[in-house]
């Protein structure tokens, strides 16, 4: 039978996926909670589109089922092999679209009701700042940054993910970072940094 | 947030920017969680299918002889053919025991009727 919840919570990615392939009915639950917020957050932010993101999430996830009979234990951490095949998804279908459009409208807006109207315009204004910048930044550099500063992974975290040095990822970063900052120079009212 | 003097979006603004992100993940939709489920459940039900398969048939071994030896009736006839042999070699039934039987065998071809040593030596001859 599988494992409750609760213990399930406290089990590592690794020993989860292996009572998935077992046949537990509790392990793709506790994985999904952990997973797919993350393969949709960097999906989101590396393309810009909600439903572009959501049909990546579900095939990353999908991959990962299907490669649980065969995973190897301590070989890779699992939540890097997710984030890995979002990368490979997301570049594979921008290859396929060549210079798909921007659809800043499907950038999702939080909510929370504790904010007032305003701040919580300004915060939007703000994110949907952010995203039109990210998206300008060439895709190596955007993928860098999402992952170094949105998903809050270590640089050999992220090497590991997009298959480079870690030198290499602090190249990208930096770089992403300047450009970045370059980038949200006309939005600057959006950001709430208005002159005065 | 701060800004340097020539305008810029400095570092630390960045990183309260990119800080206010990070604790505002983006909203993760109902109906994808519930597809990712049913994706699960549909391929976590094929493998122990699968794996109930396994161990349930032969090995590819013993099932390519079993059809080499055309199949489980084969086979079966094959064991029953053995087990026969077995028993009439280890007690052979009386009729055997009759030197008359014996006799038949003995007596069924004329012993000069034909013989092959014969025909070469005339050919030879």
């Amino acid at each position: 039978m599988g494992a409750p919840m609760k213990e399930a919570n406290r089990l590592t990615d690794d020993a989860l996926l292996v009572l998935f392939a077992n046949g537990d009915p509790d392990a793709a639950g506790a994985l999904t909670d952990r997973l797919m917020p993350r393969a949709f957050g960097v999906a989101l932010r590396v393309l810009g589109n909600r439903a572009e993101a959501e049909d990546i999430t579900q095939e990353a996830m999908m991959r990962l089922w299907r490669m649980a009979p065969n995973w190897q234990s301590g070989q890779a951490q699992v939540s890097t092999w997710v984030y890995r095949v979002v990368m490979n998804l997301c570049i594979d279908l921008k290859r396929r679209q060549r210079g798909g459009f921007l659809d800043l409208d499907a950038v999702p807006e939080p909510e929370d009701d504790a904010k007032s109207a305003v701040d919580q315009l300004q915060e939007n204004a703000r994110f949907d700042a952010l995203q039109a910048a990210l998206m300008q930044l060439p895709p190596r550099q955007r993928q860098a940054v999402v992952l170094r500063h949105l998903e809050d992974l270590s640089n050999p975290e992220i090497a590991a993910i997009m298959e480079i040095g870690v030198e290499a990822v602090e190249s990208l970063t930096a770089r992403g970072k300047r450009a970045l900052a370059k980038g949200l120079q006309s939005r600057r009212a959006e950001l709430g940094y208005a002159d005065g | 947030m701060q800004m340097d003097k020539q305008d810029d979006i400095s570092d630390d603004a960045l990183d309260a920017l990119f800080a206010t992100a990070r604790a505002q993940p983006p909203s993760m939709p109902d109906a994808l969680k519930q597809a990712v489920l049913a994706d699960a459940a549909s391929v976590q039900h094929n493998l122990v299918k699968e794996a109930r398969n396994q161990s349930a048939t032969p090995t590819e071994g013993w099932r390519l002889v079993v059809d080499m030896l055309g199949g489980f009736l084969g086979v079966a006839g094959l064991a029953t053919a053995c087990v026969a042999g077995l028993l009439i070699g280890l007690s052979p039934p009386g009729v055997f025991a009759d030197p008359e039987v014996w006799a038949i065998f003995d007596t069924a071809l004329p012993v000069d009727s034909f013989d092959l040593a014969d025909v070469f030596a005339e050919d030879i001859e």
